[in-house]
């Protein structure tokens, strides 16, 4: 038989995924955060409302952590003239690489190729295959290289290890990751390969998180670049990082001068 | 952003974080409605697997609407059975009774026409049926009620039992299935027929289908790559993908039956389990007692033995009836080849089983081993419905196949190989544990127990490397 205080008691267990999502609220103050990971829908709904009040006071300055890239400035920057943007470019020495697999290929293709075209051009890797954003932004060696500020600019190479999540999971790990990396060094330039995988949140998020100009979508070039099996990286063998190297250049020398490849 | 927001929704699914922060409250009204008066409970019941279902349709009213109509004619059909029962009434030389009953039966049956595509001519656009989630179990639920009421298995009805039978929203996406009579006589008697010690089971059951789906959700990144595209995988990945999905499809299937009968339970009703740990068969007609247990006894008692005949007319007979069985059970998973295969082997596997005599040790093992291997063979032709890629599949495990890879995988992908060792226990003790829980009758430990279990789920629900629709949702 069913006494009452036993279906209390049974009630009040049932409520500790409330008190989990107090903690989820308050996760980024605590340390242990890093520990237990909080609730990335008690997460997202918090950097919303955070963000909304940021715009309507423009006050609190510990918000900053939880704001995407503002708006109105990746406005402007839209609007910089083509000539203006020749007159800003900086010389582009240093790439800090970021990646799983893909960039595993592209560490190969580097070393192989791209090192001695380009000498000038120095790159530190930090990949490993099957990684995700949740990977590295935990990982304790690539923060420390990034908060040395040594880098011009960030080469993210992630997403193909996680483009079977669902489209929380997927925001919340791209817009998590893009503030560790801007909290950790708040100077350096992002901008994120993007693999052909079939999911296209992936590129719809980075875009909105990191601005269009800083996504590098392989969707647009991959029929440029020959392929492996899996469709998703480039074929070893036939040069296809090298391909993917050069596209890439090509690419960040719209908004940076790389001396050497002139 | 809102977009985002949105999509949290998708999280109201059982046993997902959303669902987890209303159950409480779900729960007590459940508990205060049923001290209150049975019918409140009744309403109270229809009204949150409206609002649950309205919801998970994202607000989608036509398919919403469709399915509550359907719902209402199956009301009005019974009422019509019920009346002609008693009444000498004849339509076309029929008694009213025997007419209206193939009626109901062909009328329940169309929707799934419609939503597996299964007569090019029956093809509609929009098709609103296929927006329908579960709608297939709710057509066997149906089906059953009318068959078990026209043989008199229950005489007693009324217009909230049927309501509450058919959109009772633990069990309306993936089942399990159960039949009116017991559904009805566990909702008649709710609450007053739990323990503490049954309650505890539930939050037990609602934990461990957490940590299932977790375990589901870990190795479905992985196969879903390979079963989309097998030509671009070594033959060893692909050979370990057959293990993966056996072990995937278990976690996720049988984690969906825990949530659903741990919520149910939390409710006041006892939904039947569905699963007893089935890789332990011995054969086939062992495994088809211990997997979707409610489906095969479906369609043992409705197709197999009330349509066929069973095993009445000889052993010819039986065995073409077993076959018949069993490629519809496949044909109810929608309208591809591959289900078909996958149902006319089992047959074949069923057949064979009659045969089944482990007598020592090494015999039950070999019996044990091949079933096994073999239900996870056949999973690979469930899994991929082009048969060109289930060709290509064991075509590549056969020609490129290299046992360096093997090695290879086990040091690159430890992850998974952790997530199968414990997935597999899982697996195996599954039935063990529930048997041994539900003994259980300290308060103290069962409690203390329970807490650290639900927290620890928690911990790892927040901790998702990806997340997938619960499978048997889509069929």
């Amino acid at each position: 038989m069913l006494r009452f205080k036993h279906f209390i008691i049974i009630l009040i267990i049932l409520f500790i995924p409330w008190l989990n999502a107090l903690y989820s609220w308050e996760a980024d103050k605590l340390r242990v955060s890093e520990y237990i990971p909080p609730n990335k829908c008690v997460q997202i709904v918090k950097m919303e409302i955070y963000e909304k009040n940021f715009i309507a006071m423009k006050t609190k300055p510990d918000i900053q952590n939880y704001i995407q890239p503002k708006k109105e400035e990746k406005k402007s920057e839209k609007k910089v003239s083509e000539e203006k943007k020749e007159e800003l470019k900086k010389p582009l020495r240093k790439i800090l690489i970021v990646g799983d697999s893909l960039g595993e290929g592209l560490y190969l293709a580097y070393y192989k190729r791209i090192k001695k075209e380009d000498k000038c051009l120095k790159v530190k890797f930090f990949v490993k295959h099957s990684t995700t954003t949740r990977t590295w932004r935990r990982n304790k060696a690539f923060l420390k290289e990034l908060a040395s500020g040594k880098y011009d600019l960030v080469l993210v190479v992630l997403g193909a290890n996680e483009f079977a999540m669902d489209k929380t999971s997927l925001y919340y790990n791209i817009n998590k990751f893009l503030i560790e990396i801007r909290k950790t060094n708040p100077e350096v330039e992002v901008f994120w390969i993007v693999p052909a995988v079939p999911n296209k949140y992936l590129r719809k998020y980075v875009e909105e998180c990191l601005g269009k100009d800083y996504t590098i979508a392989m969707d647009d070039f991959i029929n440029e670049i020959p392929l492996s099996k899996d469709k998703i990286h480039p074929d070893i063998k036939k040069n296809g990082y090298t391909k993917l190297w050069h596209i890439v250049l090509n690419k960040l020398a719209e908004y940076r001068e790389i001396d050497c490849l002139k | 952003m809102f977009e985002i927001i949105d999509n949290c929704v998708q999280h109201l699914r059982i046993g997902y974080f959303l669902f987890l922060l209303i159950l409480p409250f779900i729960v007590g009204l459940s508990y205060i409605t049923a001290k209150l008066n049975l019918r409140f409970y009744k309403i109270y019941q229809i009204l949150i697997g409206i609002i649950y279902y309205f919801l998970l349709l994202e607000g989608n009213v036509k398919p919403f609407l469709l399915f509550i109509s359907l719902i209402l004619i199956n009301i009005i059909l019974m009422y019509i059975l019920k009346y002609s029962k008693h009444k000498n009434i004849y339509f076309f030389g029929l008694k009213a009774d025997k007419f209206f009953f193939p009626v109901a039966i062909v009328l329940n049956l169309t929707p799934l026409l419609f939503m597996k595509d299964y007569i090019p001519l029956l093809k509609i656009e929009p098709n609103y049926f296929i927006q329908i989630i579960g709608l297939s179990y709710f057509v066997l639920n149906s089906i059953s009620m009318f068959i078990d009421y026209y043989e008199d298995k229950f005489k007693e009805f009324s217009i909230l039992d049927i309501f509450v039978y058919s959109i009772y929203f633990p069990k309306i996406f993936a089942g399990p299935l159960v039949r009116f009579k017991d559904f009805i006589d566990e909702l008649n008697g709710n609450y007053k027929n739990k323990t503490f010690s049954s309650l505890n089971f539930g939050l037990f059951l609602i934990s461990f289908g957490i940590i299932k789906k977790w375990l589901a959700d870990y190795t479905f990144q992985y196969t879903s790559n390979l079963l989309n595209n097998p030509s671009g995988y070594s033959g060893e990945q692909l050979f370990i993908a057959i293990y993966l999905y056996t072990l995937y499809i278990f976690l996720d299937f049988s984690g969906y039956t825990d949530l659903a009968r741990g919520t149910s339970l939390l409710m006041g009703i006892n939904l039947p389990e569905n699963f007893k740990s089935p890789y332990l068969s011995k054969n086939l007609r062992e495994f088809w007692r211990r997997w979707h247990i409610t489906l095969y006894e479906w369609i043992r008692d409705y197709v197999y033995i009330k349509l066929l005949g069973g095993n009445r007319k000889g052993k010819i007979r039986t065995y073409i009836n077993i076959l018949i069985a069993f490629t519809l059970s496949g044909m109810w998973h929608g309208n591809y080849f591959n289900y078909i295969i996958w149902g006319f082997f089992h047959g074949i596997g069923v057949i064979i089983s009659r045969y089944y005599k482990g007598r020592s040790l090494s015999e039950i093992f070999i019996w044990w081993f091949t079933t096994f291997n073999i239900v996870a063979l056949l999973w690979i032709i469930f899994a991929i419905n082009d048969l060109n890629k289930i060709f290509l599949f064991f075509q590549n495990i056969l020609m490129d196949f290299n046992l360096k890879g093997l090695v290879a995988f086990y040091i690159s992908r430890y992850d998974l190989i952790i997530v199968m060792i414990v997935g597999y226990t899982i697996a195996f003790l599954d039935n063990k544990v529930k048997d041994i829980l539900q003994l259980l009758d300290d308060e103290k430990i069962y409690i203390t127990f329970n807490i650290l279990f639900y927290t620890f789920a928690l911990i790892l629900l927040n901790n998702k490397v990806a997340v997938s629709p619960f499978l048997y949702e889509n069929f």
